[in-house]
């Protein structure tokens, strides 16, 4: 336990009473890095969200399940303690980031003004150079001095990690923090994460739709589709070989640059809206394997190998 | 057989003084084939799609559409019908005050002369063909999922009957297993209609699912083009490499470089060419190896090439 | 990020809520305006009680300083102002609309720019002035067809003024409009312009000018009154909200009713005009 920095546990959510999540697992270690994978209205953003105490500008709350940073009970915290947290524990890097730093303000003082908060007016300055170079910012002074519209798609970026690094993080949270990024900056920014986490010694939360970039560079992995995790595990072993078959769907549905010969296998129909998930099994509706007993009831994650859970009630003829 | 597009040295620019967002760039399609255009952001490769699509007319240099120039078709000429679009963001490509129903049935209205209830039926049956059910039809885009909506855009583009679809980034808006219903339908309709498609993307898994040729642009500038699977599988230009190396999971070898280069360097990549040497200012149009279809514009292409090319000079 | 569905619902009762209140006040308004000056036992010009006669049950909003019903009055002022509205707003609504879109779908950059330039100039010159300048040349007591000596002074005033905010929102509009991809593909289809102008742009740009010509009636309802008032408007002794304010207001003291009740009723009007359009507005977004 003590090695778990973030524990999210069966964790529920609503939103303006709908049920938007249901049964979220998620387990960071302390300098790990975690990758979050689903497609639209799966529940990524908002399993952030609710890591970060931010449900309630949204009008929603948790129900169910716990939720511990660092020993911490993060269910029964209160405001003011929250803050705290995001001030000085986890560190997010939205997933609107490249529209996110106010536009008539140079950059210089966007990050003053987080900096003065935790290090003092005096040192501001120095500490905001010294952020830049840890992000490996060219021509940091520079950029300083300029306002965001005038830095590219990948500067803005490496000025939104520098910013959640202020507060000298455990943990960073980032939502599709490559997404609308060209592949040579996105290369660029994932290296650099990743030398982060291991020079500040910084767990790294990685939400996104594209499981390749997981496979590169996370160490296990959560899948989640409509609301829940349906399995997880050390990312390298998911992506070779998937158990539950939306794991396997996904991975089928990436064209592959060896070049298949045969059709990608796409899935068919759309997952759930939100207050539309069904009873049971939530991709019961969409699923090759299904069966009556998929139906109604509730669905746990089940262990199938050291580190390996799924989620799914018709594992012995899914795994043969 | 003559080419259903061709383009030769075209150039465009935005403003007159402005810098160009395509540089000299050729390409050209034959019937049924399919050929991707990959780059990055600004590498110009959406507005070279316009080019082509007949929508922009470049600056300089020529566009042919079956033999014809396109700045000479008019726009209710009966040939525009060869070339169609789709587009990245499957919203804004449809009327958003328009029924899905409603935009493929105006096409067969407009073109085959047809009845109302004659054209609804066609557009019905096109849209069931790509996989939209009865009730999302008589939907506005508003009230549909962006995957629904680009199979509602490559209805509407079907109903005019073309020979060449260009699809500018239709599947990076969507999520991975929308992309491959999307892109399994673009594939299909080759095999089915003898369709003709231009893919620009910058996934290049993407390029090398539905297209067998492609070209790679940097800058305006086409820097390397020839059979997908070859230029993949062994890539001659340092860009084609630093692209590939760059897809996560890959080998991350090759990485751009910083260069302090001068302004009016011959070469469109020499200021983050990690293999810029001396000689390079002297690279020349014809510069670079060759191979049948395939060219890479470089004076040193990666090394498993550098015996050949030496070979030749000999 | 999706929001919970009966949030979105609720917000959207709150707000249909709103714009029945809008639609009851304004139609009451209206007929009330029409229907007391043809049912009414007196004319808005007869003298039928003593002067200053404060409301009461046989005259509802009392009576003003030649003993004039100020109920009949008040209204048929409301007749005059709001068919004066409607036609303002609905010439403005239909030329500026036309206008704008057809400038700003053209492919003629000059047509675009002189348009633009000439409307700049009309909001640039000081509008008091204008029509100040116009009635004056049109005439104070030319009257025409139903409408009495005045009016139509007023609204070729306020028109030549008012189409262009119609012609410049359209204008923008077509300009963001035409720039969609949607616009691009039926130019690939090879869609004529007009059919494009009508089919495509159109719906979109009128959402926007219709949205503003709700809210415009209410404007054109004060712009008129407060002509009246100033005495560049509606000639004595026709009825009209601005005018009968004018007449009271050097009696407010004794004779408050005689400014205030019609203040009010136009204050309502307002009021349901402003809830109406906001309404509108936010089931644009």
């Amino acid at each position: 336990m003590t090695e778990t920095l973030l524990h999210i546990d069966h964790l529920a959510v609503e939103i303006a009473g709908h049920r938007a999540l249901h049964d979220v697992v998620l387990d960071v270690p302390f300098g790990g890095s975690v990758g979050i994978v689903g497609e639209t209205g799966s529940g990524k953003s908002l399993t952030c969200r609710a890591a970060l105490g931010l449900l309630g500008s949204i009008g929603g709350s948790v129900v169910a399940g716990e939720a511990t940073f660092d020993g911490m009970d993060l269910l029964t915290l209160p405001e003011r303690k929250w803050r705290e947290i995001r001030r000085y524990s986890i560190g997010f890097v939205p997933q609107t980031s490249l529209v996110s730093l106010d536009p008539v303000m140079r950059v210089g003082g966007q990050m003053a003004e987080a900096v003065r908060i935790v290090d003092g007016r005096a040192e501001a300055k120095e500490r905001c150079r010294e952020l830049l170079e840890a992000v490996e910012m060219p021509r940091a002074e520079q950029v300083l001095s300029s306002y965001p519209h005038e830095l590219s798609g990948g500067m803005r970026q490496r000025v939104m990690i520098a910013l959640a690094l202020v507060g000298r993080p455990k943990l960073l949270v980032a939502d599709e923090a490559t997404t609308a990024l060209d592949v040579t900056i996105q290369r660029a920014i994932l290296e650099l994460l990743d030398r982060l986490r291991r020079e500040l010694d910084m767990a790294l939360v990685l939400v996104t739709h594209d499981l390749s970039v997981v496979e590169a560079s996370c160490e296990t992995m959560t899948v989640m589709y409509a609301g829940a995790t349906v399995e997880r595990g050390p990312a390298a072993e998911i992506c070779a070989r998937p158990i539950h078959p939306y794991s396997r769907a996904l991975i089928a549905a990436q064209p592959s640059m060896a070049g298949a010969t045969t059709r990608l296998a796409a899935l068919s129909g759309a997952p759930p809206e939100l207050g539309e998930i069904p009873d049971g099994c939530s991709f019961a509706p969409r699923c090759p394997f299904a069966t009556d007993v998929c139906r109604g009831g509730q669905l746990s994650l089940t262990p199938v190998a050291p580190g390996r859970e799924v989620s799914c009630r018709r594992l012995d003829e899914v795994l043969q | 057989m003559s080419s259903l597009l061709e383009t030769r040295d075209v150039t465009v620019r935005y403003r007159q003084d402005g810098p160009a967002a395509v540089a000299g760039a050729s390409a050209r399609i034959d019937a049924g084939e399919a050929l991707g255009i990959v780059g990055e952001s600004g590498s110009g490769k959406s507005t070279f799609a316009k080019v082509l699509a007949g929508v922009l007319a470049p600056s300089g240099g020529e566009v042919q559409v079956k033999g014809r120039r396109w700045q000479e078709v008019k726009r209710r000429d009966p040939i525009r019908r060869t070339v169609q679009m789709i587009f990245q963001d499957p919203y804004g490509a449809l009327n958003p005050w328009m029924s899905a129903r409603e935009t493929v049935a105006e096409v067969f209205r407009f073109w085959e002369r047809q009845s109302r209830a004659q054209a609804v039926e066609q557009a019905e049956a096109l849209l069931a063909e790509m996989g939209l059910s009865k009730g999302a039809m008589a939907r506005r885009p508003g009230e549909l999922s962006g995957g629904q909506c680009q199979r509602v855009g490559i209805a509407r583009a079907l109903a005019c009957s073309p020979d060449v679809l260009i699809a500018d980034e239709p599947t990076s808006a969507l999520d991975v297993s929308v992309q491959a219903q999307i892109l399994n339908i673009l594939v299909g309709l080759r095999e089915t209609r003898g369709l003709a498609i231009v893919l620009i993307s910058h996934d290049l898994a993407v390029v090398r699912y539905v297209s067998e040729n492609a070209l790679v642009m940097y800058a305006g500038q086409v820097v390397e083009r020839g059979p997908t699977a070859d230029l993949l599988g062994s890539p001659w230009h340092p860009y084609t490499k630093i692209l590939m190396d760059a897809i996560p999971g890959g080998t991350g070898d090759l990485k751009p470089v910083r260069n302090e280069i001068g302004d009016g360097h011959p070469c469109c990549f020499a200021a983050r060419c990690p293999r810029l040497q001396a000689d390079c200012q002297s690279l020349s149009e014809e510069a670079g190896p060759r191979e049948g279809d395939r060219v890479a514009h470089c004076m040193h292409p990666l090394p498993e090439r550098s015996e050949q090319i030496e070979q030749r000079a000999q | 990020m999706k929001l919970g569905l009966r949030s979105r619902g609720s917000r959207g009762r709150k707000r249909s809520i709103a714009l029945w209140c809008g639609v009851g006040l304004f139609v009451a308004v209206v007929l009330l305006s029409i229907l007391v000056p043809i049912f009414s036992a007196y004319g808005p010009n007869q003298l039928v009680a003593k002067p200053f006669q404060a409301p009461s049950a046989s005259h509802l909003f009392g009576t003003d300083a030649l003993g004039r019903d100020l109920f009949v009055r008040v209204w048929a002022g409301g007749r005059l102002d709001l068919a004066i509205a409607f036609i303002v707003v609905g010439i403005s609504f239909l030329v500026g609309t036309l206008i704008g879109i057809a400038t700003g779908a053209s492919h003629r950059r000059w047509l675009d720019s002189l348009v633009m330039r000439f409307i700049d100039a009309l909001i640039a010159f000081p509008f008091l002035v204008l029509i100040l300048a116009l009635i004056v040349v049109v005439g104070r007591d030319r009257s025409a067809w139903v409408l009495p000596a005045g009016a139509p002074a007023i609204i070729i005033a306020i028109l030549l003024i008012d189409w262009s905010i119609y012609g410049r929102l359209a204008r923008g509009e077509t300009l963001s409009l035409r720039s969609r991809d949607f616009v691009t593909a039926g130019q690939m289809i090879g869609y004529p312009q007009r059919r494009i102008v009508s089919r495509h742009l159109l719906p979109g740009v009128m959402r926007i000018t219709a949205a503003y010509a709700v809210a415009d009636v209410i404007l054109v309802i004060v712009a008129t009154a407060s002509l009246s008032f100033l005495g560049a408007g509606v000639q004595a002794p026709t009825a009209e909200w601005g005018s009968i304010m004018y007449e009271g207001r050097t009696v407010l003291a004794n004779a408050w009713w005689v400014s205030v009740i019609p203040g009010v009723v136009l204050a309502f009007t307002g009021l349901a005009v402003g809830l109406i359009a906001d309404a509108l507005l936010n089931v644009e977004r």
